[in-house]
């Protein structure tokens, strides 16, 4: 096997693992990015049922 | 073929496959725990707020049914229902929301300077405290649905808020 063999080789390994690596960092950057997305529209709590229902109390007990 | 090429172009490929392929997935990964952990925090908190809600709701209606407001009863028979709702509405969810969104804003100034690391921990801990605190005080309270919230965020917040 001479250095020519090697260095072709060694390239063709590289290719493979190079398109490997893209393709992980693709499925990688999904996750994130859905992560980034949905909580960029929604991170703070919104929900507001305790203070709906604690104005309703006070309501009852006000008369 | 000399022995002496051979050994460097193997180290070559070595060093690549060692330094370069970890390190592509490596900083990938840095933040994105940091994300998921957020995104779990504030499900969980919009959850204990949901069923808070729900369970208070629940309550007034019965005192209401059964003593007519306004009356010293119907005040006795709410008392510890809305005490928990002010204290959610007061301290838990104040301190939820502002931990959430510092820790969002740092998530997201990190990932634009394309920072792999980030002590997301120390902004969204107080938050999370907040609320596992809040839902140990409470559990009673809430039933059967506290442990459905407290799932995902207890084991982070028995490690995080001794």
């Amino acid at each position: 096997m001479n250095v020519t063999s090697i260095i072709t080789m060694c390239l063709a390994i590289i290719t493979g693992l190079s398109k490997l690596v893209t393709e992980l960092s693709k499925l990688w950057d999904i996750d994130l990015e859905e992560l980034r997305k949905k909580l960029k529209e929604d991170h703070k709590l919104d929900d507001d049922s305790v203070e709906t229902a604690l104005a309703l109390i006070a309501k009852d007990e006000g008369g | 073929m000399h022995p002496h090429r051979t050994r460097i172009v193997l180290s070559v490929v070595v060093l690549f496959l060692f330094g370069f392929f970890p390190a592509q997935l490596g900083c990938k990964s840095g933040l994105l725990p940091g994300y998921r952990a957020l995104a779990i925090v504030h499900q969980a908190g919009e959850s204990t707020s949901k069923v808070f809600g729900q369970v208070i709701m629940a309550a007034r209606d019965r005192c209401f049914e059964k003593h007519k407001p306004p009356s010293a009863e119907y005040t006795k028979c709410i008392a510890m229902y809305k005490e928990a709702g002010q204290k959610w509405v007061k301290y838990a969810k104040p301190s939820i929301n502002a931990a959430l969104i510092a820790t969002y804003g740092a998530l997201e100034t990190a990932h634009q300077a394309k920072k792999d690391e980030l002590d997301w921990m120390a902004t969204l801990k107080p938050g999370l405290c907040a609320l596992v605190g809040i839902l140990a005080e409470y559990k009673d309270l809430m039933g059967d649905k506290a442990a459905e919230i407290l799932g995902p965020v207890t084991s982070i917040g028995k490690v995080v808020c001794q």
